[in-house]
Parts: C-alpha cells; structure tokens; sequence
C-alpha cells in the first residue's frame, strides 16, 4: 500500500471514554439523530404500546386509536412524573400515578381531577399535552423517531442504507419473538456499533472457539452445496451518513436466488418483494450485518443450533443505548417471517439466541473484550495514545449495481471510519 | 404447572426430600466448581434447559415473564457447544470464560411435590447466584428454579430446567452459566 493511500485519520481514546465527550454526544448525536424505537410487530393494534429510551431518557411508543405511532417522553408534564411503568401493554389512556391526569394515545390531557375546583376557569389543557417526538416514521417494518424538528425524512436520513434493510427486513412481513431482552453491557456504545457495522477482522481470534467448535461450516462442506464462486464473496459497504455493512456471501455459484436456512416454500415471495439487486445482495449469504448510525445494529446469517444440526436463518436487531461513557444498555430483538412454520420459528430463536443471545458464545466472547476496553481506558495515559484504523482497501471500490461505496473486502476498517466521520461532523456542530 | 397450584398434600415424605435436597447440593456444587463432564451425567437425555424472558406487564393477570422467548433456551445435545469449550485445546480461546469467573449457587426454600400419576417430582427453590469475574465486584443475581425430576435408582436426573429471573434489565449479561 503506497503512503498516499493511507487513512490520515486518527480516533481518540477520549471519543469513547471520556464523560464530558459522552454528555456532548447524547446532544449533538442522539438528539440530532433518528432513532430506532420499536418494530412495527411490537405495536400491532390500536392501544399497544412499549417503553423504550432515546438519547437515554425513557419514551411510550404507542399505536394511537387511529393506528399512527406516537412517541412520548415518558414523563408527566405536569411534575414530570413516570407516566408509564409498565415494559408493555395495551391503553387507549395513560394516567398519572401521582395527582391523575390522564391523556390519550395521542398524547393529549383529557382529565385533570378538580379541575373546576383546583385551576383557575382559563386553565388550558390544550397546553399541556405530552412531550411528543418531533416526527416518527417507518421503514421496511422499523420504527423511528426523532425529537429534531429540523431531521431530514427517515427517508434522506437512511439514505444507501434504506436499499439493503429493505432487502433483509422488507422481503417478508415479519414478527419479533416476544419482549426484546436487555442488559448492561459494561462499555460504550459506540464499541459494539462499529463491531456489528463492519469489523470481520476480530472474527478469526475473538470468535476462535466457535469456529473450531465447528459453528461455520467448512469450505469441503460449501464444496458439496456448488462449485466455488470466482468473484468477491465478502463486502464493505459504506452506505453514507455513517451508516455501515459488512456482507458475507457463501463463496458458490448458485443458478437461481437462494435463502438457504429459510423454508424453501418461503422463497419466491421473498424473491417478489426483492428488486434483482437487492437479491443478488441476499441470496447465498452467510452473514450480512451492519449499523444504522447512531446505535441500530442488525444481523442476518446462517447459524447452527446444535451439534449435527442443519444451519437455520436468524434475523437480529440490537440496540446501544446510551447509558454513560462506559455503560451501555443492549437490547436484542429476534424476527421471523410471519408465515413460517412455527417449530421453524423457534429454531431461529434457538440458533440466535445460542450465538448472539446473553447467552450466546459469541456473545460471552465480545463482552470479554468490550468489557476489558472500558477497564483500561479508564483515564488520560491512556488517552494519550490514539487507536489504530488504518486498514484502507488497497483496492478502489468495486463498480456494482448496489447503493453506497462497496469495497470487495472483508476485513478491513474502511467503512468504520466512514462512521466515525459521520459522527465527528455532528460533533463538530 | 406453577407451585401455587400444588395442593400442601403432594409434598414429598421428609425422606424423599433430604434425597432430592442432597441431589440438589450435589449439583449446584458440580456446577460451582464447572465440573460440566460430571454435571452431564445428573441430567436425562431429553434434558431442556430454558430461561425465559422476564417482562413487566401492565396487566397483572399475565405472567412476568414472557411465553415462547428466552434469554436461554438449550438442550443436552446443544449444551454440548458450552461443555466442549473446556477442552483443554479450546480452552485457550474461549475468552467468555477463560479465567473462570468465581460462581457460587445459593438453593434455599426447596419445595418438592410429587406430581400425581408419576414418580416424578416438581421442585421449584429460591436461587441467589454470585458471579465474580477478575477483580470486579461480585453480581448477585436471584431467581425461582423451577425443576422437574425423575428417579434413577436411588437418586434422582434433572430432566427440566426453567429459571425465572428477577432482573429484566440483566447486569450479569455473561449469561452461559446453569443457573
């Protein structure tokens, strides 16, 4: 690689471990931001509603009388106390715990007791309705919102990204497997959005034990399914505004769209609601992750639920949820095609949870290391030294039909930096 | 099944209790010390372990814990991925556990009751667990067991497992661990 190539930018310690950078962020990233609140599976009928976070304050997410999705700090305006305690549920009314007012899903005071009594005649309730999300969209079956009056459409905002979660999330209506589950993770969000959006170099040491555990198949296995594909297997895809994926194609040539580990008789539909690109992007692949700047993380690939079993799809979205500089709260969805048979179901459940789950080996293996990273960045002799991004493609972009900038490589820090620059821009206002 | 809709008179004889008591013990100490080869044998072939998703619903008639989703859901044949991984070969790599955390079970209020028409026995027990890894604090975590038995010999297998967690927000997310 001759000098001229190489990445001139370099990434702090303090970005990720620093208080004062972590305040600075929730205010020029998160709340700047669209941010992903729900799945429309979640939120179905007319009254469901979750409780989630943005930029670390606690949201309703609601589907209003009318089936529009609301989003609502969830905080009472009148002293500002918890509306909602519940993790889900189902209400045409949210009413205070404290003095009992009470508003519709659509965020307005209806009741206020002693009203007559308590407030003077020209008390106006119109003026104290809930604190609303300046706009909340959907896309592909995701739900976002932001409390930016000035964002751009989710539309602008996702950008190249759009094109491929419509390919994973849009070729099939899909349902979650029940709650979401949730834990701390003792680091920064930022760690594991650049881990899941583009970082298959860690694969080979920190995921050593599965591979040799025999969780992959192996290339005489992949041998058996075609012959070997000639071209690029393996992708770098920087999708703009910090979006980011990383996409592994099994190395063979198949003669028509496959979605293997799905239910064959699930796959023309999936093929119809696919443009040719977009399945050339989703057929044959192995694992395709990436981030939705800030903190959205998805997942789609083949995984084995047991020893001797056949690979089976799983489908994943994971939340980092800004806690603090250090601390992070992951929450992690399963999905599956509605239409699927039921033990199919639950095997994917099955197979993502034992990887990726709490649980999960590979899992229990990134902690170990994220972990170890908010340890020992603990202050600034540490922060003196800036951290390495420098693996460029030597290589330019390859010319092809799917959105974005795709690097034909497969480990490589190209499309995390196009993150971190996404990030730097809002940061520097 | 759930405990409360045991009736008082299903409970085991004082015997049968300090058997399964003892099998509990046994157990809980095999697995302290991660002696996985041996805990292996203490659990039936058809074995399932699971940890639902705990939730917190508005409605108080449905349970705390979600139905169909788990933060753990294996079985004899898939636990085999966890036990392979101490492998001395292995080992070496598996960062999740490699150095072993220090875990201890606490089992109290064991309640067993015979379930009708079998041999077999429902035992559910209060767990605390605690879970140091390097130099961190301990992570004390509390959950109910809840257990089915079935005898062998004059002993007893594990044949089901299911822990109701008390966290829904886990801050032990290391969660490849028996409870």
């Amino acid at each position: 690689m001759s000098p001229e190539q190489r990445s001139t930018d370099v990434i702090s310690r303090r970005a990720f471990w620093a208080p004062d950078v972590f305040e600075e962020e929730l205010a020029k990233v998160f709340r700047k931001s669209w941010l992903f609140v729900a799945h429309e599976s979640e939120i179905e009928q007319p009254g469901d509603y979750v409780t989630r976070r943005m930029a670390n304050e606690p949201v309703i997410v609601v589907r209003d009388e009318q089936g529009g999705v609301r989003v609502f700090l969830n905080t009472c305006p009148h002293r500002g106390a918890q509306l909602c305690r519940a993790d889900l549920g189902n209400t045409s009314h949210f009413r205070c715990s404290y003095h009992g007012w009470t508003f519709s899903n659509k965020g307005e005071l209806r009741g206020v007791p002693e009203l007559r009594t308590v407030y003077p005649d020209d008390f106006d309730r119109k003026r104290h309705g809930l604190f609303a999300a300046a706009r909340v969209s959907s896309f592909a079956g995701l739900i976002f919102a932001t409390f930016d009056p000035d964002a751009p459409s989710l539309e602008e905002f996702l950008g190249d990204v759009g094109w491929y979660l419509q390919a994973y999330f849009g070729k099939a209506p899909l349902e979650v497997v029940g709650p979401p589950t949730r834990g701390i993770l003792h680091s920064n969000w930022k760690v594991g959005a650049e881990n899941y959006g583009g970082d298959g170099y860690h694969v080979t040491t920190t995921h050593h034990s599965p591979i040799q555990l025999g969780m992959f198949g192996n290339p005489e296995d992949y041998a058996k399914l075609g012959p070997l594909a000639t071209g690029h297997s393996a992708f770098c895809v920087d999708a703009g505004n910090g979006h980011l994926l990383r996409i592994q194609k099994l190395p063979i040539e198949f003669d028509k769209p496959v979605f293997l580990g799905y239910p064959q008789e699930l796959w023309g539909s999936f093929a119809a609601r696919l443009s040719d690109e977009q399945l050339n992007a989703n057929s044959g692949v192995a694992v395709a992750h990436g981030n939705v700047f800030p903190n959205l993380s998805f997942l789609e690939g083949i995984g084995s639920a047991e020893p001797g079993s056949l690979p089976v799809s799983i489908l994943h979205l994971r939340q980092w949820q800004p806690v603090s500089a250090d601390k992070t709260e992951l929450t992690m969805w399963s999905l599956v095609p509605k239409d699927a048979p039921a033990a199919w179901q639950r095997e994917s459940h099955q197979a993502l949870i034992r990887g990726l789950g709490f649980g999960g080996i590979f899992e229990t293996d990134d902690f170990e290391n994220w972990t170890g990273m908010a340890e020992t960045n603990r202050g600034e002799l540490a922060w003196q030294r800036e951290l390495v991004y420098e693996a460029v493609p030597p290589a330019p972009p390859l010319d092809t039909a799917w959105p974005g900038t795709v690097y034909g490589v497969d480990h490589s820090e190209v499309s995390i930096l196009a993150l971190y620059r996404k990030w730097h821009e809002l940061m520097r206002g | 099944m759930t405990a409360t809709d045991a009736a008082p008179e299903t409970w085991v004889s004082a015997e049968t209790h300090w058997s399964i008591t003892k099998f509990l013990l046994d157990e809980a100490e095999l697995l302290d010390h991660w002696r996985y080869g041996d805990w292996s044998h203490r659990i039936t072939q058809d074995f399932w372990y699971r940890v639902p998703v705990p939730v917190t619903r508005d409605d108080p008639q449905r349970g705390r814990h979600a139905e169909g989703a788990y933060l753990v859901d294996e079985t004899r044949g898939s636990l085999e991925y966890w036990f392979r991984r101490y492998d001395p070969v292995l080992f070496e790599y598996a960062w999740g556990e490699n150095p072993l955390q220090r875990v201890h079970r606490f089992i109290t209020n064991i309640r067993a009751r015979q379930v009708a028409g079998s041999g077999e026995v429902h035992v559910t027990a209060n767990l605390l667990l605690s879970f140091a890894r390097q130099s961190q604090p301990a992570v004390l975590i509390s959950a109910e067991r809840d257990d089915l038995l079935v005898p062998d010999g004059s002993s007893w297998l594990l044949a089901q497992r299911t822990v109701l967690l008390d966290q829904n927000v886990l801050d032990m997310p290391h969660l490849r661990v028996i409870f």
